[in-house]
């Protein structure tokens, strides 16, 4: 049986969340603040609401589960989509595994043999510890999270940093090239961070270095 | 003071022409530094080295003037003169300094775009310090350092607006490089005053 939008919110605190409706994004920013807000829920402008709360995930609800809808809502920066569609307990599991995004810190990332460990605050090569600085390896886990993906600077910014990068700042390029060079002292060739000029940066596993496991 | 009757107008020209070359020097490390931060390959106490040399020449211009019966140009030209180019070392040393002091750890391309104005503003400077004996050349250096001056208050401008594009940068980097940029469009700034001050001597004496 589905969720009816209007249902939401006492869903939740049936389910013993606290929630807090808010009418507008300055109101959402001050909660965030408060420190006890783990994911948001919002049926419009994920990217805005997303910047004023920055690591706080959001999750988009949209009004029918069409493929292009969730898409949209991906595509606009949701960190999950919601739908009527789902019943209860998809959606509480979601809405759960959403908030232990922050509240636990994000799971791992892995590419091949590489692992990198937020919580544990450690990167791995073969389970071999990387000296790494913190933010080096904040920026390792993004690029790694996104499975060769190319990550955009402004993105890495936001998501490493925690604001958004003022244009022309090369903060991003200044560690992306320390950290390049300390995976090719301590890795060597299987690993590299490429650049996509004017864009940002992706990594690439070498695939005998992937099948070797 | 003893006033000398025998003239050492050649020593003002060469006491300019040392300051012009300070000047750019200061200008051109300071550039790199902008460029190559967090691992430049220039401390700032080398532009502070720059900065002493040019108050020593500023302070000898003084002294020449104040023990000479005969000056090359009006006492108070050279006066202006000898104080706007002090300056401009001055505020190069400043921008500069602020690298260190607000722990800047990466460039941004609109203080490399002004550094790189900069110095070609100074190395016009240094050419007109330069010319001082004959005049040659002065004129065309002067209206190149104002086409500078107004690329470079561009590139200010451009550069402050865009730290206040987002309104979620951090206050941080806005507090630090809106202080730099403002720094750094100074010394550029400093130059054009430098070049009215050579601009009066040259009419007067043409």
């Amino acid at each position: 049986m589905g969720v009816a939008p209007g249902r939401l919110l006492e869903l939740l605190e049936a389910a013993g969340h606290a929630v807090r409706a808010v009418g507008v994004l300055g109101e959402a920013e001050l909660a965030a603040r408060s420190g006890h807000v783990d994911a948001a829920v919002t049926a419009s402008e994920p990217e805005q609401l997303k910047r004023r709360l920055g690591t706080i995930p959001v999750a988009v609800w949209v009004p029918a589960a069409s493929t292009e809808a969730v898409a949209d809502a991906l595509a606009a920066g949701a960190d999950e989509v919601l739908h009527p569609g789902m019943g209860r307990r998809e959606l509480l599991e979601r809405l759960g595994a959403l908030a232990r995004r922050v509240s636990g810190g994000e799971p791992s990332a892995e590419a091949g043999p590489l692992r990198v460990d937020r919580e544990r605050g450690e990167a791995t090569w073969h389970g071999r510890r990387l000296a790494l600085t913190a933010r080096e390896r904040d920026v390792l886990h993004e690029l790694v999270r996104v499975d060769g993906r190319t990550v955009r600077r402004e993105h890495l910014y936001r998501a490493v940093w925690g604001y958004a990068m003022a244009r022309g700042d090369r903060t991003v390029d200044v560690n992306v090239k320390r950290l390049r060079d300390k995976l090719a002292a301590q890795i060597g060739n299987p690993v590299a961070i490429e650049t996509e000029p004017g864009v940002g940066y992706r990594l690439a596993v070498a695939a005998d270095a992937v099948t070797a496991l | 003071m003893k006033l000398t009757l025998i003239p050492r107008t050649t020593e003002f020209y060469d006491l300019f022409a040392s300051a012009g070359r300070v000047t750019h020097e200061a200008a051109r490390l300071t550039e790199i530094r902008f460029r190559e931060i967090p691992d430049t390959t220039v401390p700032h106490a080398r532009v502070k080295e720059l900065e002493t040399e040019g108050d020593a020449i500023t302070r000898q211009i003084f002294e020449l003037l104040n023990t000479q019966y005969v000056t090359p140009f009006d006492r108070e030209d050279i006066y202006d003169l000898a104080r706007a180019v002090d300056d401009v070392v001055d505020f190069v040393d400043e921008a500069s300094d602020l690298l260190d002091i607000y722990k800047i750890d990466a460039p941004m391309d609109q203080a490399v775009a002004q550094c790189r104005v900069l110095v070609e503003a100074t190395a016009e400077l240094e050419r007109a310090l330069g010319s001082l004996r004959s005049l040659n050349g002065v004129h065309d250096s002067i209206v190149e350092i104002k086409r500078l001056e107004d690329e470079g208050d561009r590139i200010a401008r451009d550069a402050i607006a865009s730290l206040f594009e987002d309104e979620d940068v951090s206050p941080r980097t806005m507090i630090r490089w809106k202080d730099v940029f403002e720094a750094l469009e100074r010394a550029i700034d400093g130059c054009e005053t430098a070049a009215h001050a050579v601009g009066n001597i040259a009419v007067k004496n043409a």
